[in-house]
């Protein structure tokens, strides 16, 4: 099997011609009835043969401009070239035969477009709709299997798993890390296996970094939503507390967490709106703000919001499950 | 096809004692193995080496060591830029089959036998056309189908074409280098360099011999875990033990393949400490080829220094350069901690500063940040041995070495050492495992990136000056006893000696581990 063909799956009509237009049938049309005449006079008349020679190239020239003037640059020539010669070689024969041989050909065959796409998509260089690119992993099989056994503790693995585990894991760790990941990474750092503990180092050296300049990215000045605000002051604050971030980011961390609040959350307007988008970190990180800042009747109002919308998400969801089946 | 350059005035047909083969040092980077080496050539000066020097592409920096006078012939073998203009060889199918096959075997397992058997292939697709026209013909995207099919018939395949051919010329590059002569193959890791030395002694029959430094597989693994530049081509979510390959597997087997080859056909497998062949091991490396040659120092350069005395203001001094992998910042935090208790602390930073400029300003911040500048000094490169006289305790906070000099340097001037768990630290301070007598403690191993820990070590021998005497002393005898460059030089010319023989250049005798 061709292994293209598992990741891509080429339209219909890519292998047919492209498709013709009108031009190229009146073109053979045309030449058909010019070039019949034009035989005609050459049997009949009995002057040299000189004139019928040069009336079929005349004839051959029209048909060219009319398959050719006025193309624009992407048109592919292949046929309309096609033509011109078997006309040019064989008279009023070749005219009708090019006109038999358009008639077999697929008009409705896939326009430069549709190839354009197919093949952006087989390079690579295009987004295909979601849908097709679910389904081309669901047959070549890349989606997660679904009977895999359900993910285990990372700090479990670093505990007891194998050496080729614990590894597979510092390599997640490094590529995805949340500050979820820290016990594990610390635990890692401790290990008895040498070859674990290297790497955990490697780990810790990239994360560090990594950390450092997401860091800079959300303290950067730049134009925010409120509701983007909040959320990266809930990612700093979460920051904040991470073993792998060095003393002075952590209190640049707290500092920006707290300016981002106090712009995003200015009013009590501002807080209903934003407890209400809130998931619960974030909804912690609001209260604490809003405590710190003796915002007391604020506080109890994100609070209450934030349970209702909780709460309404509850019913929702119950509601949605009674109605299944 | 490699691009030759011979560089001295021996030929390749020209026979040597020794041929180091090293990937990606020697002779045009300076320090840690390119260091190693320059100094092995000069310390056998009655051996004749050639050298071949593996790149990715030719290099465009001079050669950072003079060649030493019984160096007599360089070579290079660039591992990019196999292929030549495009052909249009075809092949029958049941040899792209069975390349195919020898090919993927290799590829996913290694072995002498594997790589035997891909010799072969290789020599039978030879004769319809060069390998390196093959290489970009429709009979390796033949080949690529084929192999593709039974290594990783789940990834993507387009990705897969591209590792496969960067994978695939390196490996037709490594065995279509002419060979120069040699009565011994030393190579300096396993990888592309082990690979080679491999074939070396498969078709020469001669004596292979492989120091390792660091590992070479686990660093590739631990680079290929982490690397975003290899992308992930199936969903595997956050299992570990899912079966299907992706590319990361592909590369990584590829280099555990090699490394497999390289210890199987290896004659002697040498490490810088015990702790390293242990992976050498689970790769298939037969404990009886197993040796340790510590890396050593010449002691007379050590010999005046005094120790600092109790009396002078309490100083421990890290040396290394100020960058992230050494832990600057840790040591920093530790001398804070420490401040606490030995108020008038100095903690000296003596290595260069200019490799990683931002760390080194954050460095430098954190100081002012904890209100440290009395106390942290970086001095900047300097001669080490001018300062050793005025220190009580060495730390190393590094979160990844081999075997450091700096705790070699420490302990021939009877320095005790703090050092985070890392490479042959806990060997040299705490001593060998099989020590005997054991010699004491010279210092503290403390977990990496514990800065509490670190500080509770170095309060420790720099308050107890009888600690600090014994420790001092006990590393400086291992030192004497273990790690000189006299010894290490010794032991190579012992080894040479045995494999130049004429019993060990004889019939090549392969077998499986």
């Amino acid at each position: 099997m061709n292994p293209l063909q598992k990741t891509s799956v080429a339209p219909k009509s890519a292998q047919q011609i492209p498709s013709l237009s009108g031009r190229e049938a009146f073109a053979a049309a045309f030449a058909v009835a010019a070039e019949g005449l034009v035989g005609l006079a050459a049997l009949t008349a009995d002057g040299p043969l000189l004139w019928p020679v040069v009336l079929h190239f005349v004839v051959t020239a029209i048909t060219a401009a009319i398959l050719f003037v006025g193309r624009q640059s992407a048109y592919d020539p292949t046929v309309s070239s096609l033509i011109v010669l078997v006309i040019l070689v064989s008279g009023p024969v070749g005219a009708l035969a090019s006109l038999v041989a358009l008639a077999f050909l697929d008009h409705a065959g896939a326009g430069p477009d549709v190839l354009e796409a197919w093949y952006t998509r087989l390079a690579g260089s295009a987004h295909s709709d979601p849908p097709t690119e679910l389904s081309d992993r669901v047959i070549a099989g890349r989606v997660m299997a679904s009977k895999a056994p359900p993910p285990v503790s990372y700090e479990e693995v670093i505990a007891s798993g194998t050496l080729g585990q614990c590894q597979a894991a510092l390599g997640l760790m490094a590529r995805r890390f949340h500050t979820d990941y820290t016990p594990a990474l610390e635990a890692a750092l401790r290990s008895r296996e040498p070859v674990v503990r290297v790497q955990a180092a490697a780990v810790v050296s990239r994360v560090r970094m990594n950390l450092k300049s997401r860091i800079k990215q959300l303290t950067s000045p730049r134009a925010r939503t409120s509701a983007q605000r909040v959320a990266a002051a809930a990612e700093l604050a979460r920051l904040s507390g991470c073993a792998f971030v060095d003393r002075a980011d952590a209190a640049r961390c707290r500092e920006a967490a707290a300016d981002a609040l106090g712009v995003a959350l200015a009013t009590s307007r501002d807080v209903h709106a934003q407890a209400a988008q809130a998931n619960r970190e974030t909804a912690r990180v609001i209260e604490r703000h809003l405590l710190s800042n003796a915002r007391h009747r604020d506080f109890r109002v994100s609070r209450r919001i934030h349970t209702l919308v909780v709460d309404r998400r509850l019913r929702l969801r119950l509601t949605a499950r009674q109605a299944a089946p | 096809m490699s691009e030759r350059s011979r560089v001295l005035p021996a030929s390749a047909s020209e026979e040597t004692d020794v041929c180091i083969i090293v990937e990606g040092c020697y002779p045009y980077v300076s320090g840690g193995v390119s260091a190693w080496i320059d100094w092995l050539i000069r310390s056998q000066p009655k051996t004749r080496f050639s050298v071949v020097a593996l790149w990715p592409r030719p290099m465009k920096t001079p050669p950072r060591y003079a060649h030493p006078p019984n160096l007599v012939y360089l070579d290079h073998l660039y591992l990019q830029q196999f292929g030549a203009a495009p052909g249009s060889a075809g092949l029958p199918s049941a040899e792209i089959e069975s390349a195919g096959q020898a090919l993927t075997a290799f590829l996913t397992q290694g072995g002498t036998v594997e790589l035997q058997n891909v010799m072969k292939e290789i020599s039978h697709l030879k004769k319809h056309q060069s390998l390196s026209r093959l290489f970009n013909s429709p009979a390796a995207w033949q080949l690529a189908q084929d192999m593709y099919r039974r290594e990783m018939p789940n990834g993507s395949f387009l990705h897969y074409f591209w590792a496969w051919r960067a994978l695939l010329g390196g490996l037709l590059s490594i065995l279509e280098f002419p060979l120069p002569k040699a009565r011994v193959y030393h190579t300096i890791s396993t990888g592309y360099a082990g690979l080679l030395a491999a074939r070396a002694r498969i078709q020469s029959g001669r004596p292979a011999l492989l120091t390792e430094h660091g590992i070479y597989t686990n660093e590739r693994r631990i680079e290929l875990l982490m690397a975003d530049w290899v992308i992930d081509t199936i969903d595997k979510g956050h299992g570990l033990d899912d079966p299907r390959i992706d590319l990361r597997d592909m590369w990584i087997r590829a280099f555990e393949a090699y490394a497999r080859t390289c210890y199987e056909t290896a004659t002697d497998i040498v490490s810088l400490y015990s702790d390293n062949q242990r992976p050498q091991k689970m790769l298939g490396a037969s404990s009886e080829k197993l040796r340790v040659i510590a890396n050593g120092i010449d002691l007379e350069r050590f010999k005046g220094i005094a120790r600092a005395s109790p009396t002078q203001r309490p100083t421990m001094a890290l040396v290394g350069r100020v960058v992230p992998i050494k832990d600057v910042k840790t040591y920093i935090e530790a001398a804070n901690l420490l401040k606490a208790t030995v108020p008038d602390l100095r903690a000296w930073v003596m290595g260069p500063t200019d490799e990683d400029p931002e760390y080194y300003a954050e460095c430098r911040a954190l100081v002012a940040d904890l209100a440290l500048e009395d106390t942290v000094i970086f001095t900047g490169p300097v001669n080490v041995v001018d300062y050793l006289g005025q220190v009580h305790v060495m730390v190393l906070t590094s979160l990844s070495e081999s075997q450091p000099l700096v705790i070699l340097e420490a302990g021939a001037a009877g320095i005790p050492f703090v050092s985070t768990d890392v490479g042959s630290c806990r060997e040299i301070i705490d001593g060998p495992p099989d020590e005997r007598p054991h010699l004491g403690q010279g210092g503290t191993v403390t977990h990496l990136a514990d800065a509490g820990e670190i500080a509770a070590a170095a309060h420790d021998l720099l308050t107890d000056h009888d600690k600090r005497r014994k420790a001092g002393d006990a590393l400086r005898t291992r030192v004497a006893a273990h790690y000189t460059s006299q010894k290490a030089s010794a032991a190579y010319s012992e080894l040479y000696a045995r494999l130049t023989s004429a019993e060990s250049v004889g019939a090549p005798q392969l077998e499986r581990g």
